[in-house]
């Protein structure tokens, strides 16, 4: 047997994709119940999961999925109208989907559980019974004129050709017997049915009046232009539909399968180049298609279908152009890459940037001139493909955020409140390995504030705010970082009751003097909830604890700002990738240190006047900023030997958020491309440090923490203070 | 019985006349006989006129025939698929004739 499982795996992963921007349209079209595209876009969704399924056999999903494309069909020919509850139900639809391909993907031909059956079993019929409420066939609006004969065995190789003459036909010259004998030279009129039923038999009957109509098939290797042509003259007086033979569809069928898929073309004219209908046919379709009033416009195949042309062509055609466009959106801006041999591709592109590092000492060391030139030229490409291999990996944050629409439109539900999602900054990037890791604690941050954040309709109304509570996601890039919050305008933090709260923990002292944000930092302290009784969304007390060690170990950190009955704003600072930066190398006490480059805002000298030592404030043009001795900060007994060093000090100014701190050294190096690496796990309890670097001469430099060293600097400036 | 031949073409330039000369014998007559062996040309308002006098005739129980069909008319007839309307015996010439 042939090993598919890697082909499976692509069908997961497509079905999921899929399904994911199901939900998404869904939960658009709850705000835009008439987009046409919306429905198009669930309905190819739907087809899509369906018929991979059905290529690997997996035949539950066919079976489900084919009822809900059905009913998805039938909404989108307006059988069926939209409203909440089918939207529901289609969200219900997607969710055991999704558990379907879970559960059957390792042995399609097992029976599915009781649960699952189940459900299935109620899905299928709550699918079902919008059949039932409504059953327009459009088919049977077809003019009854083209009645019986089109449709039966007989026609199997003939066209069928009906004219339906004007009154005035007979008197403009034309007459019928005349297409027929023409007819005659192109093939063989096998039969013919005069209608005669209209003429009068009372006084109405004028004898120079055209009362009949006429019906005829044809056996005819001619195509359908020609035939058309038959009538050329007569179109102004004749309503002329000509069918093509049932043996033709498939050959229309064939060529629009092999029609080639390098541009999406409309639908009329991809049945005019393979011959369907004709020019004229489409210029008739797109009259009648603007004629109809708005509130029942009809799609091109539809009327197309209706009297040109067997709707079995349209619907291949309609197929053929889906096909296409997905083809040319999938080409054109995605190919899909196995995400090691993305990291791959970044590692040996971190090795290119150290190994460029020792070419540029070489360089600089024997001083050649004409390598010169090629090495500066190899280091500005080493830093475009840096910078694109680093891109490669970057995606947008929108994907993670949007999923959480679903979850407060449901959660809203469960708890009885009103709440609406507002997601700003979902364009902002950053690398997937991140996005990857934020969901969770993104998602129970989202939950704290449903469950705890916004209150009840009624409490917010009698507290004067609006009955609809919000959930604000943001996100944005900042010095290097990337900024994601969390807000909402709910009840905010008690911080009485959470001090209360850890005092009768013993998480704190009770004589303890706390600020604000040290008060509302506790609540990421293990085993903290304030919340009296837990729900099942969130409340146990665990989540807050295990979130922060989420966001840290993502190299980030996380804040809390509150303000009592107002709301609450959790904002994460996400270093942007994990893995090269630009950093800024500079040099202490002997031992080489990169700051990111991103963080770093000026470089000023220090002045020998406040290099007194216990000082630890600069005055830096009017301001006063705190520093910190680098030197100091992480070696602090070998400093006395170095001390009497007259060696002139720099202090690198950085930046991160509002804060502001100066860290002094005693050579500035200059920038250096910066491979992250990992730092072992002694260093784990060293602050102030988030990796190392291998430099061009093969030694290692540390990299700073610059959001620990701020906050050191702040608070130790704070202390003397 | 009243027997008419008719001896003009039946199109749509003398439809008008031959309605109203038709008509009338059809109105004055119980029994019409058309003979159609001097029509050289028929066209479609010939056909749909004697299409309504023939329904014209059943409606009042009266009988038109048709007899001596012209080689034209009978072509005309064959291509309409229409002699069975009419129900009146066609001679056939030797020509070999679809039906």
């Amino acid at each position: 047997m042939t090993d598919i499982s890697g082909v499976i795996e692509t069908f997961k992963e497509e079905a999921r994709e899929l399904l994911e921007e199901m939900e998404r349209i869904l939960l658009e079209l709850e705000d835009e119940p008439d987009n046409k595209d919306h429905l198009n876009t669930l309905f190819r969704a739907m087809h899509t999961v369906k018929g991979s399924a059905g290529l690997f056999a997996f035949n539950h999903i066919v079976s489900f999925t084919h009822e809900v494309e059905t009913l998805l069909d039938k909404v989108r020919n307006n059988e069926v109208s939209i409203n909440q509850d089918l939207l529901s139900l289609f969200l219900a639809c997607k969710d055991h989907t999704e558990k379907l391909l879970e559960e059957t993907l390792d042995e399609p031909a097992q029976k599915l559980d009781a649960i699952l059956e189940e459900n299935n079993a109620t899905l299928i019929k709550s699918v079902r019974k919008y059949f039932d409420n409504k059953e327009i066939d459009y088919l049977n609006v077809v003019d009854d004129t083209v009645e019986t004969l089109e449709r039966n065995n007989s026609t199997y190789d003939k066209w069928v050709i009906s004219l339906l003459f004007k009154e005035d036909a007979l008197r403009m010259g034309i007459d019928p017997l005349s297409f027929m004998r023409y007819m005659q030279t192109l093939g063989d009129i096998d039969s013919s049915y005069l209608l005669t039923s209209k003429i009068p038999t009372d006084e109405s009957y004028h004898p120079e009046a055209c009362y009949v109509n006429l019906k005829l098939t044809l056996k005819s290797e001619a195509d359908k232009q020609t035939i058309e042509n038959v009538f050329e003259f007569a179109t102004d007086d004749c309503d002329i539909t000509i069918l093509p033979p049932d043996s033709k569809i498939a050959e229309y069928i064939k060529l629009l399968e092999e029609m080639p898929v390098n541009e999406v073309k409309r639908l009329g004219d991809m049945l005019i180049s393979i011959g369907a209908i004709t020019e004229n046919d489409l210029n008739k379709a797109l009259s009648l298609q603007s004629d109809v009033s708005l509130n029942q416009k009809q799609h091109l195949g539809e009327i197309l279908g209706d009297t040109m042309i067997q709707s079995q062509v349209i619907e291949s055609a309609i197929h053929k152009q889906a096909e296409t466009k997905q083809k040319l959106v999938t080409e054109s801006t995605s190919i899909r890459v196995d995400s090691r041999k993305l990291g791959d591709l970044i590692n040996l592109v971190g090795e290119l940037v150290i190994s460029g590092a020792a070419m540029n000492l070489l360089v600089e060391k024997h001083a050649l001139p004409e390598v010169n030139d090629t090495a500066m030229n190899i280091n500005s490409l080493i830093s475009d493909v840096r910078d694109i291999a680093l891109e490669l990996r970057m995606v947008p944050i929108n994907e993670t955020f949007s999923k959480f629409k679903r979850v407060v439109r449901d959660m809203s539900k469960e708890l009885g409140k009103d709440i609406e999602l507002i997601i700003t900054g979902g364009d902002t990037e950053l690398d997937k390995t991140v996005v990857e890791k934020i969901n969770d604690p993104l998602t129970h941050l989202v939950r704290n504030s449903l469950d705890h954040g916004i209150e009840m309709p009624e409490t917010r109304i009698s507290n004067k705010k609006p009955a609809q509570g919000t959930i604000n996601l943001n996100a944005y890039h900042d010095a290097g970082q990337i900024i994601i919050e969390v807000s909402d305008d709910g009840g905010g933090l008690n911080a009485e009751r959470i001090l209360a709260k850890a005092i009768s923990k013993g998480i704190v002292d009770a004589d303890a003097k706390l600020s604000k944000a040290e008060i509302f930092n506790l609540i990421f302290e293990a085993g903290l909830s304030t919340k009296q009784t837990a729900s099942d969304l969130s409340g146990r007390g665990v989540g807050m604890d295990v979130v922060k060690r989420n966001i840290e170990a993502l190299r980030g950190t996380i804040k809390i700002d509150s303000f009592e009955g107002e709301g609450t704003t959790i904002s994460i600072t996400l270093p942007l990738t994990l893995s090269i930066i630009d950093g800024f190398l500079v040099e202490a006490s002997g031992e080489q240190y990169i700051i990111p480059l991103a963080t770093v805002e000026q470089c000023v000298e220090l002045e020998d006047d406040i290099s007194d030592k216990g000082k630890d404030y600069i005055n830096l043009r009017g301001q006063a900023m705190p520093f910190l001795r680098l030197n100091e900060f992480f070696h602090s007994e070998h400093l006395k030997q170095k001390e009497n060093s007259s060696q002139r000090k720099s202090i690198v100014i950085v930046r991160s958020g509002n804060n502001r701190a100066g860290i002094a050294v005693d050579f500035l190096h200059g920038e250096h491309q910066t491979v992250i690496k990992p730092l072992g796990e002694i260093f784990n309890k060293i602050s102030g440090l988030t990796g190392s670097t291998v430099l061009g001469n093969g030694s290692v430099a540390l990299i700073l923490d610059t959001q620990a060293l701020i906050d050191k600097a702040i608070q130790k400036g704070k202390y003397i203070k | 019985m009243k027997s008419l031949e008719i001896t003009e073409d039946m199109t749509i330039y003398n439809v008008s006349s031959q309605f109203e000369q038709l008509s009338a014998l059809l109105e004055q007559h119980e029994e019409l006989e058309i003979d159609l062996s001097k029509v050289h040309e028929i066209d479609t308002s010939g056909i749909q006129l004697l299409v309504h006098l023939k329904n014209k005739s059943r409606s009042n129980n009266k009988k038109l025939s048709l007899k001596n069909h012209s080689e034209q008319v009978i072509e005309v007839f064959v291509m309409y698929d229409i002699s069975s309307f009419f129900d009146d015996p066609i001679f056939i010439s030797g020509k070999k004739v679809k039906t």
